[in-house]
């Protein structure tokens, strides 16, 4: 599986990544909204977890011009974020499969939600 | 606005950003514990100081307002700034970034509140490091000290860009109320900017965006001490 996530923090996207990896999942990691699009543009991701504080359009702004993109409207795509969860007419028609709030989400069940996933990936 | 109203915003605005660096605690531990690895350990210590270092500026802040009389005292601003540079280090490190330090010119002592000053620019510091570097190119911090006709200018200044008066203007009407107060500088809330800018306003030094040679950032003009010139 190849997994797309965008994390701003430096420290955490290093902890997330790591685990991530010693999970057996190969992971992009960017820290902006361009960044993500770069690479997913370069290497199609079967999954992304995105983090809504990003710096510039925000991860809101991100979604829409991810999911903008024909062929990666199927991605299924999971919220893991300090802010709290917009609601479901925001989120409506963004591929959005799992909303996770970051303090209570420990790197298990990170690990636990993005496999559970892998039968759902084309 | 009414101090008691402006602590409720800073509050709201601290507890915010103080989510971030107790994940991330949280994380490396978990991380350290599930594979035996224990070389996070040191940068979870440094972490945690950090944190309580925020938390001991909002409380500095809101003891100083609340004080009839502010105890100026005369400052060595490069001491200063060599002292936050040392503690900042450690964040520069985990973020890619080159932290610098620049003295310009010859000057005596500032007039300022060392503990408020201090604690002043390394919120600015760790704000800064921590939040603008976006990994495309090589993010430079330095804490900086000039002279211009109003006084001495502290400052932290970077080479990201998004920087401006109006950012900051809006972001200062924002915090407190919004998770995102300078979205086009900062993912976050900015928290340790404005809780930087409310200690430097107890001293009638307020931040400003400023440009400085090629970069941009924050900065206040402290009074040099006039002890020296009596003499």
């Amino acid at each position: 599986m190849n997994l797309l996530l965008i994390e701003p923090d430096k420290i955490l996207g290093a902890v997330y990544k790591k685990h991530l990896q010693r999970n057996g999942i190969v992971v992009q990691w960017a820290r902006a909204g361009q960044e993500a699009i770069v690479l997913a543009d370069t290497n199609k991701p079967d999954v992304v977890i995105l983090e809504l504080q990003l710096p510039g359009h925000g991860g809101v702004g991100f979604l829409y011009e991810f999911c903008s993109y024909v062929d990666w409207q199927h991605i299924p795509i999971v919220l893991h974020t300090l802010a709290s969860i917009p609601s479901k007419e925001q989120l409506f028609g963004l591929n959005i499969v799992d909303c996770l709030y970051k303090p209570t989400t420990s790197l298990t069940r990170l690990v636990s939600v993005v496999k559970d996933l892998a039968p759902s990936v084309v | 606005m009414d101090s008691s109203a402006q602590d409720i915003r800073l509050l709201r605005a601290l507890t915010e950003q103080l989510k971030l660096p107790l994940i991330q605690i949280a994380r490396m531990a978990e991380f350290a514990k599930e594979s035996n690895d224990g070389s996070g350990l040191a940068s979870i210590g440094n972490i945690a100081d950090m944190a309580l270092g925020l938390l001991d500026a909002f409380l500095l802040s809101a003891d100083l307002r609340s004080q009839q009389t502010f105890p100026l005292e005369p400052v060595s601003l490069s001491s200063v700034l060599n002292d936050t540079a040392h503690k900042l280090s450690f964040i520069a490190t985990q973020n890619d970034c080159d932290l610098r330090l620049s003295i310009e010119g010859k000057y005596g002592p500032v007039m300022a509140h060392r503990e408020s000053l201090e604690y002043a620019m390394t919120l600015l510091g760790y704000g800064l490091i921590s939040a603008r570097s976006n990994g495309s190119s090589q993010h430079k911090v330095v804490l900086t000290a000039y002279k211009n006709t109003n006084g001495i200018v502290a400052g932290v200044f970077d080479n990201q860009p998004g920087l401006s008066a109006d950012t900051f203007r809006r972001g200062h009407a924002l915090f407190g109320a919004t998770r995102q107060t300078m979205p086009s500088l900062i993912g976050g809330n900015g928290a340790s900017i404005f809780v930087a800018d409310t200690l430097m306003r107890a001293m009638e030094a307020p931040l400003r965006t400023v440009r400085h040679n090629t970069l941009s950032g924050f900065a206040a003009t402290l009074n040099p001490s006039a002890q020296l010139v009596l003499l």
